[in-house]
């Protein structure tokens, strides 16, 4: 019992003062997860791989797994829960806070400035991923046209611009196109993870 | 029979925990990679919420701590039906990961060694790339309909994805810029009432 306690406040620890999500809480993430498990940087590489070419969240993701190699499938739920819990009171009441101040003068003029980096932030989205998926090298050792031409994947690129397409001009639902893709990439994208 | 369809048909409790579970399968890596999905079936199929709504949600989902995709889900269902909703549809986004990285935990070898698991994975990824590209520019389109609001969006896209900015501080610095121009325009037009009066 202790240890599933244990293994909630410490992943709550990371809804709680994890700002910016994903890469930008991996340090905070990496501290949680070998409190419990004995893993070295390498074999949390490992994980963080996996992570990425799974679907769901990278912190969801390692708590899972660290709850799950600490006490079974009730640590993993521990662990999970504890990494959602804070959302439930920080989100709980900004959406409250919004509603009620709904058409405030302040209110109004700070959404004018968020809603537009909110399109920013879905633009640089588009890079993050577009990096992982596209490239072969991390996006910072790429320094010319040459370099950028070699790290490139053609079948992925291909394939992300159909998916552009698709949506675009074809009005296909992105669920359908996830799942033709994944199929092509199966035979088309052949490569082991790890 | 018919009452069991009605009920998953009309329930919403069971429709937020449904949408969210299928965002939670497809996408891959978490966060902004649920917004085009998210976007289609929240502003357009189920129409919980619109355009400028779901915006709100992305920019306090992501100036909160914590992990970006549950502070959507959990923003969409407080929205809709509060802490109750918000429970059914922070269940769905959680489940896939969960019983996924569960399976992988077991079989991690031949998960992480087998090519076509890789290749399936790459072809989604692919199509993520391609699926936000384009929820940028429709809700670009949509959204951004003067010049400041469409340098604000360039400025944050390049402090994010070049300069490296946490997003905590680009949030904070468009919420200022927002309170300034919008006491500016008040101004203005405050001032073109008062000349034509």
């Amino acid at each position: 019992m202790q240890i599933l306690i244990k293994l909630f406040f410490t992943f709550a620890k990371i809804g709680l003062i994890g700002f910016g999500g994903g890469m930008a809480i991996l340090p905070l993430i990496y501290d949680s997860v070998i409190q419990f498990n004995s893993m070295d940087p390498d074999e949390f590489a490992n994980l963080f791989a996996i992570s990425q070419a799974t679907p769901g969240p990278l912190a969801v993701n390692a708590a899972t797994f660290s709850g799950f190699q600490t006490a079974g499938v009730f640590g993993a739920l521990a662990a999970t829960i504890g990494v959602s819990f804070p959302a439930f009171i920080l989100v709980g009441i900004c959406v409250k806070f919004l509603d009620k101040y709904k058409g405030n003068r302040l209110v109004e003029g700070a959404f004018e400035g968020a809603r537009p980096v909110a399109v920013g932030m879905i633009m640089a989205g588009f890079i993050t991923i577009g990096q992982t998926a596209l490239l072969s090298v991390d996006l910072s050792e790429i320094v010319n046209m040459a370099s950028l031409f070699d790290a490139v994947k053609p079948i992925q690129l291909i394939m992300a611009v159909a998916t552009f397409i698709l949506a675009k001009k074809f009005k296909m639902k992105a669920f359908h196109i996830i799942i033709i893709m994944g199929v092509l990439g199966t035979f088309l994208c052949k490569g082991a993870i790890l | 029979m018919e009452k069991i369809k009605k009920f998953f048909r009309e329930n919403i409790y069971f429709n937020l925990f449904w949408c969210f579970f299928k965002v939670g399968v497809v996408t891959i890596g978490g966060g902004v990679a649920m917004v085009p999905i998210l976007q289609e079936k929240i502003c357009e199929e189920y129409r919980w919420m619109t355009q400028e709504e779901i915006l709100d949600c992305i920019t306090v989902s992501q100036g909160l701590p914590g992990v970006i995709a549950i502070n959507m889900a959990t923003y969409v269902g407080y929205f809709k039906r509060g802490l109750r909703g918000a429970f059914c549809s922070t269940l769905g986004v959680i489940l896939p990961s969960f019983v996924i990285i569960i399976i992988v935990v077991l079989f991690l070898e031949e998960v992480g060694g087998n090519p076509y698991v890789g290749g399936l994975l790459g072809g989604i990824k692919a199509a993520a790339t391609g699926l936000i590209a384009y929820a940028a520019w429709k809700l670009g389109k949509q959204t951004l309909k003067n010049a400041f609001q469409r340098i604000v969006a360039i400025v944050a896209f390049i402090l994010l994805a070049f300069v490296g900015l946490d997003a905590v501080w680009v949030v904070l610095a468009g919420l200022l810029v927002g309170e300034v121009y919008y006491a500016i325009k008040g101004a203005k037009e405050g001032k073109k009432n008062a000349d034509s009066n």
